[in-house]
């Protein structure tokens, strides 16, 4: 009795936790949500946006990194985001699909529709670029992205929206002939595979300032194929506007050479976006805003696990709850019990960052949609080790609690649940390791954790904030293994653990 | 001696996808006394006990309980009336000694201390000391598993008993001592006993009754001691001659 009554005050206490972790994220004084995409530049933007509208006394909320053009554009129409910076370049290619260039006005007649309204511009322009080693450019003497059809035997690795946009790769490939087939890569693992000889050719912005720190060259687009990308604040139409106004307050005042140097700052000398951009705003040096980015994101540490847990937690405990509650329902009926197995099984095929994508259109971005494609992560371990140990319960101990006279709720409650808990144990383990594991990723839709100095730490190319991610993540995962290890100790008899762990082993081998 | 039957068998047939195990059997069985199923393995004593609480359903004829035809539903209430036991012991591994002798007393909201009473007095009656309570059916030995479980499918005080080989994998040393504690038990209950197995020495030795069944037929049943005075067929006469 007593080990049925700590079972359920646990789900209790978790079950009255799960509306609160929701509420909790609706804010009091409605702050201005300020997003940005995942590298530095755009950081550094939003950034100088967020402190200029704190100066003018507005409260702001940060979602920095939070993704790809699709993801912030599709998170500002949600009202999930208020503004974002971005370039009129993808506005016009990617967002309205059109093969033009348009200016400031046409831009903004054209996306009024989706309630966004884009910005006086920055005053830089960052567009795409093709970027080489230097020796290998001295070498084989190239100085335009023309004289590159002449070395077809030159790898190109490019970023994976370079690669899927329409002005990117496939009008590089049509205007200039080439018939290369890049790798898709992350853009500054790009980088650096060019540095490294890996890979030869890749795609670069104007002000990244990591040309300059790994010896690259950019070559002309004498076919003049990339449009122009003037770096604007896109945001919504219906903030006020005072609020407006202290976002324009930065147009002009960027130029290429400008950004460029400030982009230089954090990716090449390591200091946070903070810092930088409070000391371009200020116009002068201040020595406390210098501060290292390895510091300052030491310091979200424990927030940043907490918000793990908070994740992974809400997401297993649904899932424990659901799963187990759909396995007892379902075990008796072979095909159906088959099926749910199945589709629990076709949920983790799906790969995990796109299962994170995919809840964007339903669910938008945050916690909510990471929770959800967590939990249906997390299913499929619990309910087959629950549907498998249900259904091979020795017979004839489930024909004696039947002719015992126990109904179909206590032969569950006192003999098969009870038998199979050390399977469903080991169903709840499997899912809370691939569960803190997977909820690194959710940081790319905008959902924190500890995936947040990985994301900031990949945009950066620095390994140390990736590493400040990944370790206390591993730490996590090997600690939650040691606490539910202890907690089948504490809640499964002894002798049924042997019994218990060769059949969560058989139900592993026989999948 | 109590004259209404306890179980009647009318007509029944039984058969599984089609393969019938019996057709067209009809059997009155006593109260208050122990009746003893016996033949070879598939000759349908298993089944025959399984109709009597539900387990099977018959496909032709009737089987009344107790003046009763078996129920369609409520059946709970019906099979807590009727106690279990089988080859093996079959006790829940993940429970004690005292939480399987006790769960159905728990199941109908018994008290405590009547639940503890009951406990005590059945160990005591089949030779097992109270204090095994903490133990786990693995803790015990084949004999003290088959005790308790005897222990269990009594502890609501049912009218009827349902044994299927019960003593069968126990050592014959043990056997004669588990044999005089059920005699005692069933006495002091005032239980009603099927007992089904393939050991006619057992069932001569438990049983006031018998039916001895051959390949879904019933060959002889009367009391146990008429069959063996006078068997009326020759393989009955033969089953004795082997065994006693």
């Amino acid at each position: 009795m007593k080990r049925l009554g700590s079972t359920c005050v646990l789900m209790l206490f978790l079950a009255l936790s799960f509306p609160c972790a929701f509420a909790s994220e609706g804010t009091e004084a409605d702050p201005i949500v300020v997003a940005s995409k995942q590298f530095p530049e755009s950081y550094l933007l939003a950034e100088i946006i967020s402190q200029m509208l704190e100066t003018e006394g507005y409260v702001v909320e940060r979602k920095l990194g939070l993704g790809g053009t699709k993801v912030c554009n599709e998170a500002l129409r949600r009202n999930e985001i208020d503004v974002y910076p971005e370039y009129t370049g993808t506005i016009q290619a990617v967002i309205l699909e059109l093969d033009f260039p348009l200016s400031l006005e046409e831009i903004n007649e054209r996306v009024e529709e989706f309630g966004i309204e884009a910005l006086p511009m920055f005053g830089f322009n960052n567009t795409y670029e093709i970027a080489v080693r230097r020796s290998m450019a001295e070498e084989l003497k190239l100085s335009k992205v023309s004289q590159l059809i002449d070395h077809p035997e030159l790898r190109w690795g490019v970023e994976h929206e370079f690669f899927e946009r329409e002005d990117g790769w496939p009008k590089l490939q049509r205007i200039y002939g080439f018939d290369s087939q890049p790798e898709g890569m992350q853009h500054e693992l790009a980088l650096r595979a060019v540095a490294n000889g890996d890979i030869d050719v890749t795609d670069a912005y104007t002000t990244d300032a990591k040309i300059i720190d790994y010896d690259l060259v950019l070559l002309e687009d004498d076919k003049k194929v990339f449009p122009i990308y003037m770096a604007i604040p896109l945001i919504r139409s219906d903030l006020d506007a005072p609020i407006k106004r202290a976002i324009a307050g930065a147009a002009g005042k960027i130029d290429a050479t400008t950004m460029t140097h400030l982009n230089a700052q954090v990716v090449i000398d390591g200091r946070t976006f903070a810092s930088v951009a409070l000391e371009f705003l200020a116009g002068i040096e201040d020595d406390s805003a210098s501060e290292n980015i390895l510091v300052s994101q030491f310091k979200k540490l424990l927030p940043n696990v907490v918000r793990h847990l908070e994740l992974t937690g809400i997401a297993l405990i649904a899932a424990t709850l659901i799963g187990l509650l759909v396995s007892v329902t379902v075990y008796r009926v072979t095909w159906l019990s088959r099926s749910v197995v199945y589709i629990c099984g076709l949920m983790q095929t799906i790969p995990s960052i796109a299962l994170l994508a995919l809840m964007i259109p339903i669910l938008g971005i945050g916690m909510k949609p990471a929770i959800v494609a967590l939990f249906l992560y997390s299913l499929l371990p619990i309910v087959r080790n629950t549907v498998i140990s249900l259904s091979t319960t020795d017979p004839l101990l489930v024909r004696i609690a039947e002719a015992m006279g126990m109904s179909q709720f206590e032969r569950l409650r006192y003999v098969l649940v009870p038998l199979a808990m050390p399977a469903i144990f080991a169903g709840i383990r499997t899912s809370a390791v691939i569960c803190i594991g997977t909820a690194t990723l959710a940081a790319f839709i905008g959902a924190g954790g500890l995936g947040d100095p990985i994301v900031t730490g990949l945009a950066l190319d620095n390994t140390g904030l990736i590493l400040q991610g990944a370790i206390p993540a591993a730490i996590l995962a090997i600690v939650t293994e040691l606490v539910f290890e202890g907690l089948e100790r504490l809640l499964v008899p002894g002798h049924l653990k042997v019994f218990g762990t060769t059949r969560s082993n058989e139900v592993a081998e026989s999948t | 001696m109590n004259s209404d039957p306890v179980v009647s068998f009318t007509n029944v047939g039984k058969h599984f996808d089609g393969n019938w195990v019996f057709r067209g059997l009809s059997l009155d069985l006593p109260s208050s006394q122990v009746v003893a199923i016996v033949g070879e393995s598939g000759s349908g004593k298993t089944t025959l006990l399984q109709l009597i609480n539900g387990i099977l359903r018959a496909n032709e004829g009737s089987v009344e309980v107790m003046g009763n035809p078996v129920p369609e539903s409520g059946l709970e209430r019906f099979r807590r009336g009727i106690g279990y036991a089988v080859q093996g012991g079959g006790l829940f591994p993940h429970l004690t000694v005292y939480r399987n002798v006790t769960l159905l007393a728990q199941l109908e909201k018994w008290e405590q201390e009547r639940s503890q009473q009951r406990y005590s007095e059945l160990l005591k009656m089949v030779g097992l000391d109270p204090e095994l309570r903490d133990r786990y059916p693995y803790q015990l030995s084949g004999g003290q598993q088959h005790r308790v479980s005897l222990c269990r499918a009594l502890m609501l005080q049912p009218k009827i008993l349902l044994l299927d080989e019960p003593f069968s994998a126990i050592d014959p040393m043990s056997r004669g001592e588990i044999h005089r504690q059920f005699t005692v038990l069933r006495e002091q209950e005032k239980v009603s006993a099927f007992l089904v197995t393939h050991d006619l020495r057992e069932a001569v030795a438990l049983s006031h009754y018998l039916v001895v069944m051959a390949a879904g037929n019933i060959v002889q049943h009367g009391r146990t001691q008429d069959i063996i005075d006078n068997p009326e067929k020759d393989y009955v006469a033969r089953l004795l001659e082997t065994y006693l």
